[in-house]
């Protein structure tokens, strides 16, 4: 065969050329196709066009011998050389037997080779640019497709588990083994997020970051240490996992000295993957859905597609294929039974009271699960003892049974609804999407809700480096003073409201402070150390001194500016106090806290905001006080001690001491502050006078002190005030940034606890891994203990189990499938916040591949009933992009709606994350494009855009609708042609009997000549009817055509008498010549529509064109075959 | 990658590569399969270009790739692709029965997962139209139904679902399933890709 004569040369050239010229119209046809999603609404265009270039062929693939001189310009060659290209590309797609592919491949490359080979050393010789560049892009194109080749070998070689794959294939079918192609995709995915995530975020941060600059964010403690590696830290992602790349609050916020944005890129990266992730699954959909056409109901086709597609080629097992064709017939039969009785809707009242049954339970169940996660989360933001293993992980535990064993109640529940069982599957997956979402988001929101508590805390224990800043902004504008106003306004508005409100409190001063030294007493032996209780304490406080507020309405005047004074010493001292509470063991301080509360109180600020703010305010100072002023005094000896952090052995008589001595030691410290610039003294009266003054100012003052502590006002000018104060400020905090390590122990303990960040990716990762236990624990036990204990039992047994109860496990494809988009989803959520976390997906994602494929080949058997519901490709996809979606949302709302804690995290510092982004932005783009930008992001933009866009949504809609509505128009119509068209048929067939009939007669009777010479035409006929199908038709087309003329022509009548004489002679051909055109007419109506519009009493040259039209259709059709 | 040299040639396994959905690495395991399909020793470990072409093994040895065991069509599969062959303009030496290395390549890239819908579409309907005359008759559908469900379904049943077939997809109402009204069902089928495919 290879060897091929001269003599075959010539018709391997023609073959050649038709082969080529047919892959060119497929291409182009397939072109057209993708790009207007239509056929070409003229063939006769396209074919023109096609010849052309198929003559190209003959002509390039003629001249064997021919050198370039002849065969044209070097762009002819370079035409040719492409089309050879492309018919290289395009000879995969072709129907035919390989060997004549191969010799189109052969001939086209020799061409290639040879032509290339003589263009490359005339472009070698001549020395202009452009022919360089051709000659290099050739070269490239060259090494290009050799690359590329190279890569796709590579790939297989790379693809895992293929062989494991087919195997579950031929014994599950295609069905089983879509969850298996569907893990190994979602592996893929995860393996380029988690590699991106390694090589921009952790090595980098590993390789580059400043460890100096992390501050706290790198070091354990020496306690944590101590347990860092143990088993049950890691399970719980502490210890040392913690403090590695896996979790948001290992990372620095400050750029590496390489000059590596690092927060700025850990951003950037999380952002491209997420982006990947939407990208990659919608690809995946487009080209799932190329490979099907849309269809627009389910069960368009029931019988159909069972028979053409009911077969799975990939089965290759005796049981499988045995069980698949039971399945077939069963759906048949099926089937034909709802043909039979199609609506026979039996409306059962105990069906439809079961049915609300079922989805009240349901529903229940739900809320259920949702009101055990939320209370989970809550009680995990208590307080509890370490060591118990349940508290730890009661939330990640409570929830994976949750996703395990609510199903299995979903399932029972749905036996009882009784519906058909594709449509029970399908609720049933619904009713699981629903729960594991709800899960999600309950758990999400849990989540949030402990986090505001975390930055409360947070807030509270900031010592420094937000406030710093702050307070500089504020130095600026406090020139203006308009500013601070403003800022202030708020409060004042509050204070404003009742002043006489603050004229009370200011008299329980007097009631407070006696009961202020009664409380110590009381509390020094509590050893508290926790914010909550400090706020319970508070909340104690509180209450009492009200009342006596109330009670002591009288003598307000009085002594007040006294009072004051000695409160706002107060002040002074027990806001160190406060700053040592949190920082130290010592007990006896929570009680100072205390008095400082009631005297907020007292002060007026009724709201905890204002208390809050305040607490902040001298918290901050006091910090900056501790550094310096602490030191330095000696006189308070308590205050001092704090200094060396050896607190904790303070007594409590000591304490009580102290607060014997309050009034002294606080002109003691107050002195201090006044070297320090803090007149708190001066102040607190200065305050007092003006209170009596005027009711506003005084409120604005007093919200002043508030906010700023008591240095506002040494002086009585409060402008001036506020402005020293706060360039007091500014220094201590630079101070501060320095010393944040040197922050006492305890405070170091419970900033490592707040870093919500981190915790949310803890929980993600808890849940991942609990997850994958239950997971190989459920498949161990449902699986395999079952189908062993199945095996091995049922020879002694008292009913056979294989068949009856217990059985093999199945397969549960839907539902595993489920499970994996939800676990996915749990990774989409906790990545931005752990950057780990891909890559123990990663590792768990393997894991189940072989845990399940193994569980599937060993202990389950093939399903005895397929259904569509959980077979549809994209349908998978649908869900997973819903669930990548869904789990964005919260991310994006951690991203510009939360603030990052202010110790963690490559974010720290932040007002929120996303600002991260725009503050380069800004500071990189000079000033018009600012302008633009911020512009474009304004209601001005925003807002026309959405309702441009819900134009175009309602515009498309409504296209939807009316192209529908044509699509429907157009399949009548094609209804309508047909029956048209049978009936005219037949008409036709009545009305030439009825002709020839009367013809026939007349002209025998008036030119006996001619019958004779009819005889001969049809004899001649005949020998053409014989000789090929192509003439038959086109024939009988114009026959047709002409005959429905009813033009009484010579021709018509000569023509019919033909046919007539083949009616009568030989019927058996006239039968088939009718059935033969009403085949062509056929199938041209089929091919595209635009012909039966055709009309068909037209003029002769119409059906001599139509005839043609026909013959090259059937030709091509042959040529085909 | 030693074994490759020794079966086929450079050149051949390029064109191979060209003319079907495979990369190397997957043509030799088909090879591989070939080779395990036909009776010990009938194939040589490496092959000419003569060989891939004229080297027939019976057909019946099809029947040793599982999937084609089970397959209740596995007589017209091996049908239709062993007939392409002799089809062809090319002189077809071998005798009529039997398989030679390249048509069970084909019919393999056929049946891969990479071969486009179209291809696939054209070789089921080559496969399911029996008597080859280019449409699919009554007569196909019954038997394609018959050999389908194995005489589980009696022939007034097959008749139903064939008039149903027919009633379904038959939209220009001739009576037979023409190659477009075909393709048009066929590819609306939204497990017809997934399901006319064999891994190699």
């Amino acid at each position: 065969m290879q060897r091929i004569s001269i003599a075959e040369e010539e018709g391997d050239e023609d073959e050649y050329s038709a082969s080529a010229c047919e892959i060119m119209q497929q291409r182009s046809s397939s072109r057209r196709q993708s790009r207007r999603r239509r056929r070409p609404s003229c063939p006769f265009e396209a074919e023109a066009t096609l010849r052309r270039r198929s003559s190209v062929y003959t002509t390039s693939s003629g001249e064997t011998a021919i050198s370039i001189e002849e065969s044209g310009s070097q762009e002819q060659i370079f035409e040719k050389l492409k089309l050879h290209k492309e018919v290289l590309s395009g000879v995969k797609q072709q129907p035919w037997p390989l060997c004549r592919k191969m010799k189109l491949v052969r001939q086209a490359k020799s061409y290639i080779r040879r032509h290339e080979g003589v263009l490359q050393e005339r472009l070698a010789q001549t020395r202009s640019t452009k022919d360089a560049i051709a000659r290099i892009s050739l070269y490239i194109t060259k090494k290009w497709q050799y690359c590329r080749r190279e890569l796709v070998n590579l790939q297989t070689w790379l693809v895992p588990w293929e062989l494991r794959i087919k195997e579950i294939e031929s014994h599950f079918g295609s069905a089983v083994a879509s969850y298996f192609t569907f893990l190994r995709w979602l592996f893929w995915i995860n393996l380029v997020i988690a590699a991106i995530l390694t090589a921009f975020v952790a090595i980098p941060e590993m390789l580059t970051a400043d460890p100096a600059a992390a501050g706290e964010r790198k070091i354990m403690l020496r306690e944590e240490k101590l347990k860092s590696k143990h088993l049950l830290t890691l399970w719980e992602f502490e210890g040392v996992l913690k403090y590695s790349p896996f979790f948001y609050g290992w990372y620095t916020n400050q750029d590496s000295r390489s000059g590596y944005r690092l927060p700025l890129v850990y951003f950037v990266t999380n952002l491209v993957v997420y982006i990947y992730s939407f990208l990659a699954i919608l690809r995946k959909m487009a080209e799932n859905s190329r490979l099907s056409k849309l269809t627009e109901k389910e069960d368009e086709c029931v019988f159909s597609w069972k028979l053409f597609t009911g077969w799975d080629f990939m089965i290759g097992n005796t049981e499988t294929a045995h069980n698949r064709t039971a399945s077939i017939v069963l759906g048949f039969k099926e089937a034909l039974l709802e043909e039979a009785e199609k609506e026979k809707d039996e409306r059962n009242w105990k069906i439809i009271l079961m049915r609300i049954f079922v989805n009240i339970c349901v529903i229940s169940l739900l809320g259920l699960s949702a009101y055990a996660v939320v209370k989970m989360v809550a009680r995990s933001s208590e307080e509890f003892e370490q060591n118990n293993w349940w508290r730890q992980n009661e939330i990640t535990v409570v929830m994976s049974l949750i996703t395990y064993v609510f199903p299995v109640f979903f399932e029972i529940l749905g036996l009882l609804e009784s519906y058909h069982p594709r449509k029970q599957l399908r609720l049933q997956l619904a009713r699981i999407m629903v729960l594991n979402l709800l899960n999600l988001y309950s758990l999400i929101f849990a989540l949030f809700e402990k986090i505001d508590s975390m930055t409360q805390d947070l807030r509270d224990l900031q010592p420094t480096i937000k406030n710093c800043t702050y307070k500089l902004i504020k130095c600026d504008d406090s020139l203006k003073q308009s500013q601070q106003f403003a800022t202030l306004a708020s409060l004042s508005l509050v204070l404003a409201s009742n002043v006489t409100g603050m004229q009370n409190k200011t008299e329980i001063l007097e009631t407070t402070l006696p009961q202020l030294s009664f409380i110590p007493p009381n509390f020094y032996l509590n050893p508290i150390l926790d914010e909550k209780s400090l706020e319970e304490i508070y909340n104690v406080g509180d209450y009492s001194p009200l009342d006596y507020t109330y009670d002591n309405y009288d003598d307000i005047t009085k002594n007040r500016s006294s009072f004051i004074e000695n409160i706002t010493k107060e002040m002074n001292f027990t806001t160190q106090m406060l700053q040592q509470n949190d920082t130290s063991d010592a007990t006896t301080f929570t009680t100072f806290e205390n008095l400082t509360d009631t005297i907020d109180l007292s002060e007026g600020i009724d709201t905890a905001s204002t208390t809050s703010n305040f607490f902040n305010e001298s918290t901050v100072s006091n910090e900056t006080t501790q550094e310096r002023d602490y030191n330095t005094s000696t006189s308070t000896d308590t205050v001092s001690s704090t200094i060396t952090e050896h607190l904790n052995e303070t007594s409590s008589t000591k304490a009580e001491d102290f607060t014997m001595s309050l009034p002294v030691e606080e002109s003691n410290t107050s002195d201090e502050y006044l070297t320090t610039a803090f007149n708190t003294n001066t102040k607190s009266s200065v305050i007092t006078t003006e209170f009596t003054k005027e009711p506003n100012i005084e409120t604005t003052n007093k919200i002043s002190t508030i906010d700023h502590y008591e240095g506002v006002i040494p002086l009585a000018e409060k402008d001036y005030d506020v402005k020293c104060f706060e360039q007091i400020c500014n220094t201590t905090t630079t101070q501060d940034t320095i010393s944040s390590s040197k922050l006492l122990d305890l405070t170091r303990k419970k900033l490592r606890r707040l870093c919500w960040e981190t915790m949310f990716g803890q929980e993600l990762a808890k849940l991942t891994v609990m997850d994958l236990v239950l997971s190989i624990i459920i498949t161990l036990s449902i699986d395999f203990f079952r189908a062993v204990f199945v095996r091995y039992m049922n020879s002694c047994w008292c009913w056979d189990l294989e068949k009856q109860f217990p059985q093999y496990g199945d397969f549960k494809i839907a539902e595993n499938i489920l499970h994996l988009v939800n676990n996915q989803g749990m990774i989409w959520m906790g990545m931005f916040f752990s950057p780990g976390l891909t890559i123990l997906n990663l590792l768990k994602l393997g894991i189940l591949m072989y845990l399940r494929s193994w569980a599937v080949l060993t202990c389950n058997v093939p399903h005895e009933i397929i259904f569509r519901a959980s077979r549809s490709n994209n349908f998978y996809f649908a869900l997973l992009l819903t669930m990548l979606f869904l789990c964005v949302l919260p991310v994006g709302y951690a991203i510009v709606w939360l603030e990052p804690s202010w110790h963690c995290g490559p974010f720290s510092g932040y007002e929120k994350i996303y600002y991260v982004a725009t503050e380069q932005l800004t500071d990189s783009l000079p000033d018009p494009i600012k302008r633009c930008l911020d512009y474009i992001a304004s209601p001005g933009i925003v807002i026309p855009l959405i309702v441009l866009m819900t134009l175009i949504i309602y515009y498309m809609v409504s296209l939807t609708g009316s192209l529908r509505e044509t699509n429907n128009d157009l399949k009548i119509q094609l209804r309508h042609e047909r029956t048209e068209e049978r009936r005219k048929l037949f008409k036709i067939v009545k009305k030439r009997e009825e002709l020839s009939d009367l013809s026939f007669l007349k002209w025998k009777r008036m030119l006996p000549v001619l019958s004779k010479k009819s005889t001969k035409t049809r004899a001649k006929d005949d020998v053409e009817i014989a000789r090929t199908d192509v003439n038959e038709r086109k024939r009988s087309t114009s026959e047709v055509i002409e005959l429905t003329d009813m033009e009484q022509d010579v021709i018509s009548h000569d023509q019919a008498q033909v046919s007539e004489n083949k009616h009568d002679e030989k019927a058996p051909i006239n039968s088939r010549l009718t059935r033969i055109f009403y085949d062509s007419w056929e199938s041209q109506s089929s091919d595209c529509a635009v012909i039966p519009e055709i009309r068909i009493n037209e003029a002769e040259g119409k059906s001599e064109y139509l005839s043609r039209s026909a013959s090259r259709k059937s030709h091509n059709v042959s040529e085909k075959k | 990658m030693g074994n490759k040299i020794a079966t086929f040639t450079e050149e051949q396994l390029e064109d191979y590569q060209d003319c079907t959905f495979f990369t190397r690495k997957e043509i030799l395991r088909i090879f591989k399969r070939f080779r395990d399909m036909g009776d010990p020793g009938a194939v040589p470990r490496s092959m000419t270009p003569q060989q891939a072409s004229t080297l027939r093994i019976p057909l019946s040895c099809l029947t040793r790739i599982p999937e084609l065991k089970e397959n209740p069509f596995r007589q017209r599969i091996s049908e239709v692709f062993a007939k392409c062959q002799s089809s062809g303009l090319s002189t077809s030496v071998a005798s009529d029965e039997g398989i030679c290395f390249e048509e069970f390549l084909e019919m393999m890239s056929v049946f891969s997962e990479q071969a486009p819908r179209d291809l696939k579409v054209f070789y089921a309907f080559k496969i399911y139209d029996f008597d080859e005359d280019g449409v699919l008759g009554l007569n196909d559908l019954e038997r394609t139904c018959r050999q389908l469900v194995q005489d589980d379904l009696n022939a007034d049943e097959v008749a139903t679902v064939c008039r149903k077939v027919l009633e379904e997809s038959d939209i220009d109402g001739d009576g037979v399933l023409s190659y477009l009204e075909f393709e048009h069902v066929v590819t609306r089928a939204s497990d017809f890709m997934a399901t006319f495919h064999i891994r190699i």
